[in-house]
C-alpha cells in the first residue's frame, strides 16, 4: 500500500480533461472527509507527474487528448500502487471490459450522484471493485452463461452461487453495506466477490470472442 | 463407424468366417476335391512286386530282381535311381477302345510297359538330366492291340533323381471309354485345371506386378504379386516337365518356393490390414531366411530320404507357424479398426485353415489331401478381385473417368460455395461489427462528452444558456455526422463535399463570417471508401468550427484542389492565428491529425499573424482506400 496516514485521508489522483467533470470530481472529493485531492490533470503526459505523487486512488478518463486512458494504465500499475477507477460517460461493455482487461480496478459513471462515486472510491480503496444496479442486472444476464461458450472459456467464467445472490442484491440497487449485511459478510468480502465477478466479464468476453471465432470459421480447435 | 458398429466387429468377422467355411466345405469341397464315385468297376492288380533297376530299359527290367508288394499303399525308401513297379491283371476280353490306366505312382518320372512293349512314357529317363513327366496325373491309353484276353502284364520304369520316396498307390484301371467318361472331373482337375489355374494366377501374378509399379500402397501390393507369384511357382514345378534343376536342386526349389508362399500369406496379412505394422513382416522374413538356407542344406547334405524328411519337417512346422501367425494377424487388425472388409478377411481365413490341414496332415498321415493344391486358386482369384477392384483405376472407361471427375468437380464445387458463403457471411459480420463499434465510438467521442459536460454543468448551475445552446449545437453537429455515416453521405467524396458546403455556409455566414468555397479539382475526386469519406468530413467540420469559434477572424475560405497524387483540401481563416486550446471539447488537433491518419492522409496546420490554416493532404483512391476504418 501507498504511505498513507489515516488521519490525512486517501489521496485522490484525477485524470480528466472537461472541465465541468473535472469540477464534478473536486466537489465530491473536497466534500468528502476522508478523501483528499492529490492532483488533477488534463493530459497523459502531465499525468505522469501524478504518479510520482503515490496517490492512494487515479480516476482515469478514458478519451484523452493525447492518447486512450487506457493505455496509461500499465504504467500507473508500474509506477505506483495506486487502485485505478476509469471513469467513461457510458457503461457499455466494450468499455467496461477493455477497462477491466487494460488492468483497472473497476469503472464509474461520470453523472454518478455524489454519493454512489463516493463510496465507489471507498470501496475501491478498501480492495473491492464499485458495481452500479444496471451492471449488476447486466452481469447477471451476461455471466448465466450457455453451454456453448462454457466449453470454450478455458478458467471457469460461471458464476458461484454466492456470487449470483450478490449480484441480485446489487440490481435491486443496495449498496456495498447493505449487500453485506444482508448476506451476513464483511464489505471487504463483498469487493472480492465484486473483483471476482469482473474478472469472470473478462474471461467470458474473451471466450465469448473465441467462441464467436469458431463459429464464424475464423479458428479451428 | 459409430461406436457400435465398431463393437459389432466380432459378430460380423464370426459370421462371414462361418459363411465362407460352409460354403467351402458344404459346396465347393464336395465338386473340387472329394473324389467322384466310380461307377465302373477298376481292374484289380495282382502279383504287385518292385524291384531297383539298373538301366531305364526294358532288359535291365526284365534282369532285375523283383521283391513281392503285398498290397498297393507301399512305398519304397530312401533312395533315388531306377525301380521299376509289375503287376498283372486278368481281362476277361479285350475291350474295343482298349484301356484307360491311372498309375498312380509318385515318381519324377516313368515308362510303361504292357505285355513287354512300350506303350506310354514321357521321354528321358536317364540320370542325371531326367524330364519330369510324371509329376502332372493323366489317364494312360492302352491301345486294345497291346493287350489280349487273359492275364497281362503291366510294368513301369520308374526314376526319382531328387525325392527319395517312390509311393506305389493303388492304380485305377477299366475299359478306356468308361474310364476317361467316369472320371472326365477327376482327370480334369488333374490335368487341364492346373494349367488353367496356373494360367490365370500367372496372370494375376503379372497384374500385380503392373499395380506394384503403379500403386501408392506398395507394401500390399508386393506381398500379393509376391503371393500369386510363389504360388504360380509352385504350380510350375508340377507342370514343368523340361526343368533345369535337378536332384537336390529341385527339392529346394519345391521347398523353398513352399515356404515363400507361406512367409507372403502372413506378409501380405499385415500388409493388408488397415494398420499395417511392418515389424511383423521383418521378423517373418527373418525367419524365412533362416528356414531357407537350413532346408537347403538338409537337402544337400544329410543322406538321401533324412534329408528330405528333415527338409520336410522344416517347412510343415514353419507353414503351420505362418499359417496360425496369419490368422492371429487377420483377427489383429479388426480389433479397434475400422476394418470393414469381412469378406476378404473370412477367405484368407479360409485358406490358411487350409494351409494348416495341409501342413498338419503331412506331418501326420504323410497324405496329401489336396485341399490346398485345388482351392488356392479359386481363394486367390478371390482375392484378386477384392485387390483390384480397390487398387485399379487404370481401367475404367472413358465414360466412366468422366463421372469420377465430374463428381469430385461437384464436391469442390460444393466445398467451395460453402467456404465462400462463409467467408462472405464473415465478412459481412465483421463488416458489421466495425460499423457498430465505429458508431459507439463516434458515441463516446462526441456526444457522451458533450452531453456529460453540459449536465454536469447544468447540475452545478453552472450551465449559461449561451453555452448550453453551443453545447447542444454541437450535439446536434455530432448527431447528424452519426446519421450521415449511415446515410449516403459516405458514398462518394463528391457528395460528402456537397453537403458539408450545404451545412456550413449557412452558419458561417450567420456567425458572421465571409465564406469562400474554390474547387479546382473540375469533379476529378479519388474514389474514396465510405469510412475515409466520413473521416475527411469529420475533419473538415471540426476545422471550420474551430475556425467560427476560435479565430476571431471575419472570413473562412476552403479550396479543394488537386494535387500531384490526390487532393489537398484547406480551410483557412484571417483570425489572430493561434492554436485552439487544447483542453475542452473537442481535443481539437490531435483528434484531426488522428482522424486524417486514418484517412490515408496528413494534417498540417500553418499559423500566422494573418490567420490559421488547417490542411488536409489526402493520396489517389486505390493508395488510402482501405485506410481507414481501422480501430
Amino acid at each position: 500500500m501507498s504511505e498513507v496516514s489515516t488521519s490525512a485521508g486517501y489521496r485522490i489522483a484525477i485524470v480528466e480533461d472537461d472541465p465541468n467533470v473535472c469540477d464534478h470530481f473536486i466537489e465530491i472529493i473536497s466534500s468528502a472527509v476522508d478523501l483528499n485531492l492529490a492532483g488533477i490533470t488534463s493530459s497523459i503526459a502531465a499525468a505522469r507527474g501524478l504518479i510520482a505523487l503515490r496517490p492512494d486512488l487515479f480516476l482515469v478518463d478514458i478519451g484523452l487528448p493525447d492518447g486512450s486512458g487506457l493505455d496509461f494504465i500499465p504504467e500507473i500499475r508500474t509506477g505506483c500502487d495506486a487502485r485505478i477507477l476509469v471513469v467513461t460517460s457510458f457503461g457499455d461493455r466494450d468499455t467496461v471490459v477493455s477497462a477491466l482487461t487494460a488492468g483497472a480496478d473497476g469503472y464509474l459513471l461520470k453523472d454518478s450522484s455524489q454519493a454512489v462515486i463516493a463510496e465507489g472510491i471507498r470501496v475501491t480503496l478498501e480492495g473491492g471493485a464499485p458495481i452500479s444496479a444496471a451492471a449488476a442486472v447486466y452481469l447477471l444476464d451476461r455471466l448465466r452463461t450457455p453451454p456453448a461458450v462454457e466449453v470454450v472459456a478455458e478458467e471457469d467464467s460461471g458464476l458461484t452461487p454466492r456470487e449470483v445472490e450478490l449480484l441480485e442484491l446489487f440490481a435491486k440497487g443496495q449498496s456495498y453495506k447493505d449487500a453485506a449485511r444482508v448476506l451476513g459478510i464483511s464489505p471487504l468480502t463483498v469487493g472480492n466477490h465484486v473483483k471476482s465477478i469482473y474478472r469472470k466479464l473478462a474471461v467470458h468476453s474473451r471466450g465469448e470472442a473465441v467462441y464467436e471465432a469458431i463459429k464464424t470459421g475464423q479458428l479451428n480447435i | 463407424m459409430s461406436a457400435s458398429r465398431l463393437e459389432a466387429w466380432p459378430g460380423r468377422l464370426i459370421a462371414a468366417v462361418i459363411v465362407v467355411q460352409a460354403i467351402f466345405w458344404l459346396a465347393i469341397k464336395p465338386v473340387l476335391i472329394d473324389k467322384p464315385p466310380t461307377d465302373f468297376e477298376s481292374i484289380t492288380p495282382v502279383a504287385i512286386s518292385e524291384a531297383a533297376v539298373e538301366r531305364p530299359d526294358y532288359a535291365a527290367l526284365e534282369a532285375a530282381r523283383f521283391e513281392p508288394v503285398e498290397d498297393f499303399g507301399a512305398w519304397h525308401c530312401c533312395e533315388t535311381g531306377y525301380r521299376a513297379l509289375r503287376y498283372h491283371i486278368e481281362l476277361d476280353e479285350v475291350p474295343e477302345q482298349g484301356l484307360g490306366l491311372y498309375p498312380n505312382i509318385n515318381t519324377d518320372n516313368l515308362a510303361i510297359y504292357v505285355n513287354g512293349r512300350f506303350v506310354a512314357g514321357e521321354g528321358d529317363m536317364t540320370l542325371p538330366t531326367i524330364r519330369y513327366g510324371a509329376l502332372l496325373r493323366k489317364i494312360y491309353h492302352i491301345q486294345p492291340a497291346n493287350l489280349h484276353a487273359g492275364r497281362n502284364e503291366i510294368a513301369f520304369l520308374l526314376v526319382r533323381d531328387g525325392v527319395p520316396y517312390f509311393d506305389y498307390n493303388r492304380p485305377i484301371i477299366g475299359e478306356y471309354g468308361q474310364m476317361t467318361a467316369q472320371m472326365r472331373s477327376a482327370m480334369f482337375f488333374a490335368g487341364e485345371y492346373k494349367f488353367m489355374a496356373l494360367a490365370v494366377i500367372g496372370l494375376i501374378a503379372l497384374f500385380a506386378l503392373i499395380v506394384l509399379l503403379r500403386s501408392e500402397r506398395k507394401g500390399e501390393s508386393f506381398w500379393f504379386f509376391m503371393l500369386a507369384a510363389s504360388w504360380t511357382a509352385l504350380s510350375l514345378y508340377y507342370v514343368w516337365i523340361d526343368r533345369p534343376m535337378h536332384g537336390a536342386a529341385h527339392m529346394s526349389f519345391y521347398f523353398c518356393v513352399s515356404l515363400l508362399l507361406s512367409l507372403s500369406w502372413f506378409c501380405w496379412a499385415d500388409s493388408w490390414s488397415a494398420k499395417p505394422m511392418v515389424w511383423p513382416r521383418r521378423v517373418a522374413i527373418a525367419v524365412f531366411l533362416m528356414l531357407a538356407p537350413t532346408m537347403v542344406a538338409s537337402l544337400y547334405f544329410l543322406s538321401s530320404g533324412e534329408n528330405f524328411d528333415r527338409a520336410g519337417e522344416i517347412l510343415d512346422y514353419a507353414s503351420i507357424g505362418f499359417a496360425i501367425a496369419t490368422i492371429i494377424r487377420i483377427v489383429h487388425g479388426f480389433i479397434g479398426s475400422r476394418e470393414d472388409r469381412y469378406w476378404e478377411a473370412a477367405i484368407v481365413i479360409l485358406l490358411v485353415t487350409l494351409l494348416l490341414l495341409n501342413a498338419v496332415t503331412e506331418l501326420t498321415q504323410s497324405i496329401n489331401m489336396g485341399y490346398v493344391g485345388r482351392s488356392q486358386p479359386f481363394l486367390i482369384l478371390g482375392l484378386a478381385i477384392a485387390f483390384f477392384s480397390r487398387n485399379v483405376r487404370l481401367f475404367r472407361s472413358q465414360g466412366q473417368i468422366t463421372a469420377l471427375l465430374e463428381a469430385q468437380l461437384d464436391e469442390r464445387t460444393a466445398e467451395l460455395q460453402l467456404a465462400h458463403a462463409r467467408q462472405r457471411k464473415l465478412v459481412r459480420q465483421q463488416a458489421f461489427d466495425e460499423e457498430r463499434r465505429r458508431i459507439m465510438r463516434d458515441m463516446h467521442d462526441g456526444l457522451g462528452s458533450n452531453l456529460m459536460s453540459m449536465l454536469l454543468a447544468a447540475r452545478r448551475g453552472k450551465a449559461e444558456p449561451h453555452t448550453v445552446a453551443e453545447g447542444l449545437q454541437s450535439v446536434i453537429d455530432e448527431m447528424r455526422l452519426l446519421i450521415d455515416s449511415m446515410d449516403s453521405v459516405g458514398e462518394s467524396l463528391s457528395a460528402a463535399l456537397a453537403t458539408f458546403r450545404a451545412r456550413v455556409e449557412p452558419r458561417v455566414r450567420e456567425a458572421g463570417f465571409a465564406f469562400d468555397w474554390m474547387d479546382e479539382t473540375g469533379g476529378m475526386l479519388p474514389a474514396y471508401g465510405p469510412r475515409q469519406v466520413l473521416q475527411i468530413f469529420r475533419i473538415l467540420q471540426e476545422a471550420v468550427i474551430n475556425a467560427l469559434k476560435h479565430s476571431e477572424g471575419s472570413r473562412i475560405t476552403i479550396s479543394v484542389l488537386p494535387a500531384a497524387d490526390g487532393i489537398i483540401i484547406t480551410i483557412a481563416d484571417d483570425g489572430h492565428g493561434r492554436l485552439p486550446a487544447e483542453t475542452g471539447r473537442g481535443r481539437g488537433l490531435g483528434n484531426m491529425r488522428s482522424r486524417a491518419a486514418q484517412a490515408g492522409g496528413t494534417l498540417s496546420v500553418r499559423q500566422s499573424d494573418t490567420g490559421l490554416t488547417v490542411e488536409l493532404a489526402l493520396p489517389g483512391a486505390h493508395a488510402g482506400d482501405e485506410a481507414g476504418g481501422h480501430e
